[in-house]
């Protein structure tokens, strides 16, 4: 029943959108229309995740046709099949809470509140329909929506010039793998005349046929996931894009539209597993990503910053996983990495949602001031804002029964399998073992800085707990950073199972695990409580620094070497300036060469014209004597040539 | 009688002069009076087949021509008398208004 009525899910915050731009005046600014919408998403696409996870159909495709260009036909449509329903309700349930969240916390903004629930219903209807769209065409139409929506909510204060330059760069930055997308997209209708994802996937042969360019066009596509989901080398929009509001942050650029790279891989499985090599790039990719990431999250003091650095780091391990899941899935059948990527967003989208509305509850409290130097001793001041927060650490630390450990383990352990193949896996998992050390660190580090301790400035001393409307949507998240990953014991593996054998009869099928399997073979395995162990460290490495102010052994004096060290990554790498630098030079230096084409070449030949004509003329003028005996001599030359022609015979 | 291609030579000879005149000079009297030689020598030419041919219509065109020449000659003169009130020298390159 409510799979018919599917198309209702993002179909509720568009009109939304619609409304609130129109109902100007309401007393809410449009908030109340805004959390209406969501509820009804909400409850629609539970009512489909249900009856989706229930019945064993298949996957239900709802299309209309949308428009017909010589003589190709394109169609609109939504495919609601386990993965669709899964984002669509995890996004609807994150955007409910973040809209409930967001009037306490923007409370000083008044009407421009329109422009930014206006704003987020417009990216919510982009984020659900990428995830429910039934071809690609219109996948990427909708991804283009969000990306154009994270551009209007990062420069929301547009007032400010660092907003402003912040959004553009996350536009332009993500517009680069936006391109790169559609020239995969080219290439795929090239191959295979049309974009459904049902017709190109379940279309083997044409797919073995043409396995060079389904190679060149599924790097293509991961290229648009590297841009959307700020992987190296497109990353640097993420942390600029701070800049906007926290539930912003949170809903944008946390929880929902950076997921959609990931998704976007989840979804292009069937068609990546021919070509496996895909995998290992977007691999590397990933562990690159964890890795500067984690080591950057180290040296920052912006809280909203930190957070910023970890999802780059954690999108990096969801693409190990997809990485690794393909490798399986394309040699072995298995399902682990997928099942384990998916797992990952689905927990990361929880608690990294829960520790930014923490982190802007911090903020609000300390009336706003990002700065984890002047914060400290919120415990006692803020203690749900406080204990909520803890929950969200320690489950992205990975340490049990949080929800960070069950899929930080799924996915190590499917890197560890994927070395088996290809031993650059081992090496991705030993990277995955230390950002999860790293990630311990610098996530307690956040949580010592800004609540233990004494308050180290006056904002921090008068500070004080924020309303219940943010409040609670922060408890709930709790409850779920600490139990969403018993999700894996409840069939989440089951559901959300990818069966490369349907795609490649070559591979070995393989069944879905079921709960109580999973949990024995976690807690049996070695390598499980290897990560546990490593986390621990990076706790107790960030309890003695932070905590207790001394340093284990004699590191962390900063010496010469661990200065210099220090400056390259508070540098970011020095990443970020060369990124500028190039962009700049290719920018100005076309510019110029326009410019020097535009004088030389283009005025030149006007110019150039003009002085011919004058030349030419000048030597014409020559005959005008003015005297009447030359006019004389002309008339008789004139006279004498037409004789000879005529003698000769021309006429 | 002499072949009448002797007459053609006396006649293109006077022309040939009249022109250089005309082509040549900077005197507006000597222009005149080159114009005139053109004009004679048009005329020889129609005396001699006038007289070839036996036919009188050549003598007539003669008549007339020299009664145009004459007149001709008169309002030329008369243009150049104004030429030379105007500018104090009849030196026809004086009139080069439209030079250039």
């Amino acid at each position: 029943m409510f799979t018919e009525i599917a198309w209702l899910v993002p179909t509720f915050p568009l009109l939304a959108f619609i409304f609130i731009l129109l109902l100007r005046g309401l007393p809410k600014h449009g908030a109340e229309i805004a959390i209406s919408s969501m509820v009804l998403s909400l409850i629609v696409s539970l009512g489909v995740l249900y009856e989706t996870a229930t019945s064993h159909d298949e996957p239900t495709e709802l299309t209309i046709d949308w428009m017909q260009i010589g003589g190709h036909e394109f169609t609109m449509g939504f495919l609601i099949d386990p993965l669709s329903a899964f984002m669509a309700a995890l996004v609807s349930f994150l955007a409910l809470l973040i809209v409930i969240y967001s009037p306490a916390y923007l409370h000083d903004e008044g009407p421009r509140l329109i422009r930014y629930f206006a704003e987020v219903m417009l990216f919510v209807a982009g984020m659900l329909t990428t995830v429910l769209a039934d071809n690609y065409l219109l996948m990427f139409a909708a991804w283009e929506v969000m990306g154009l929506c994270s551009y209007l909510l990062i420069g929301f204060w547009f007032e400010r010039p660092s907003a402003a330059s912040a959004a553009k760069k996350a536009f332009l930055v993500t517009r680069v793998g936006d391109v790169s997308l559609f020239l995969g997209l080219i290439l795929l209708y090239r191959i295979f005349d049309t974009f459904s994802y049902r017709e190109i996937f379940e279309n083997g042969a044409l797919i073995e046929a043409n396995s060079g360019l389904v190679f060149i066009a599924s790097v293509l596509i991961f290229g648009g996931a590297v841009g959307k989901s700020a992987q190296f080398p497109l990353h640097v929009w993420l942390p600029d894009a701070m800049e906007g509001p926290t539930t912003v942050s949170a809903l944008i650029h946390a929880a929902t539209m950076v997921k959609g790279g990931v998704f976007l891989v989840a979804r292009s499985f069937p068609l990546f597993i021919h070509t496996p090599d895909v995998f290992v790039i977007i691999a590397v990719l990933g562990g690159i990503t964890a890795f500067i990431a984690a080591t950057m999250a180290l040296v920052q003091f912006d809280i909203k910053r930190v957070l910023a650095y970890s999802t780059l780091s954690q999108l990096g391990y969801m693409f190990l996983a997809l990485g690794a899941g393909g490798m399986l899935a394309a040699h072995h059948g298995s399902s682990l990495g997928y099942t384990s990527g998916l797992f990952h967003l689905m927990n990361h989208a929880f608690f990294k949602a829960l520790l930014f509305l923490g982190a802007g509850s911090v903020i609000l409290g300390m009336h706003h001031v990002n700065d984890m130097r002047q914060m400290g001793g919120l415990h006692r001041k803020m203690p749900l804002t406080s204990w909520t927060v803890l929950f969200g650490t320690i489950s992205i630390a990975g340490l049990p029964p949080f929800s960070g450990f069950w899929s930080k383990d799924e996915i190590l352990e499917s890197l560890r399998e994927a070395g088996h193949d290809q031993p650059i896996f081992t090496l991705l998992w030993a990277i995955g073992l230390l950002v999860a050390l790293l990630t311990a660190l610098y996530m307690f580090r956040m949580w010592y800085l800004t609540f233990a301790g004494k308050p180290k400035s006056d904002a921090a001393h008068h500070a004080h707990e924020s309303p219940m409307t943010m409040t609670v949507p922060l408890a709930i998240l709790a409850i779920f950073a600490l139990a969403s990953g018993f999700f894996l014991f409840g069939g989440f593996a089951s559901f959300l199972h990818f069966d490369a054998h349907h795609y490649i009869a070559s591979i070995p099928e393989q069944h879905a695990h079921g709960g109580a399997e999973i949990f024995t073979h976690i807690l049996t395995n070695p390598y499980t409580y290897l990560s546990v162990l490593l986390a621990g460290v990076g706790v107790w490495i960030a309890t003695s620094i932070y905590l207790f102010n001394k340093p284990p052994a004699d590191r962390i004096t900063l010496p010469t070497v661990a200065h210099d060290a220090h400056q390259v990554l508070a540098n970011l790498y020095y990443y970020d300036r060369a990124f500028m630098a190039t962009g700049q030079a290719i920018g100005l230096g076309g510019a110029k060469a326009a410019s020097v084409v535009d004088k030389v070449v283009i005025d030149g030949a006007v110019n150039g014209v003009g002085k011919t004509n004058t030349f030419l003329a000048g030597i014409a003028r020559r005959f005008q004597t003015g005297f009447v005996t030359t006019y004389a001599l002309v008339v008789i030359t004139g006279l004498g040539l037409m004789l000879l022609a005529l003698y000769v015979g021309v006429f | 009688m002499i072949p009448v291609v002797a007459w053609f030579i006396v006649s293109a000879a006077l022309f040939a002069c009249g022109l250089y005149g005309i082509m040549t000079t900077r005197n507006s009297v000597k222009l005149l009076i080159c114009i005139e030689l053109l004009i004679n020598a048009a005329h020889i030419n129609f005396a001699a087949f006038a007289g070839y041919h036996q036919d009188q219509g050549g003598i007539v065109f003669v008549m007339f021509g020299i009664a145009i020449a004459a007149a001709e000659a008169a309002v030329g003169i008369s243009i150049f008398l104004n030429l030379y009130r105007l500018k104090g020298s009849a030196d026809v390159t004086l009139v080069s208004a439209l030079k250039g």
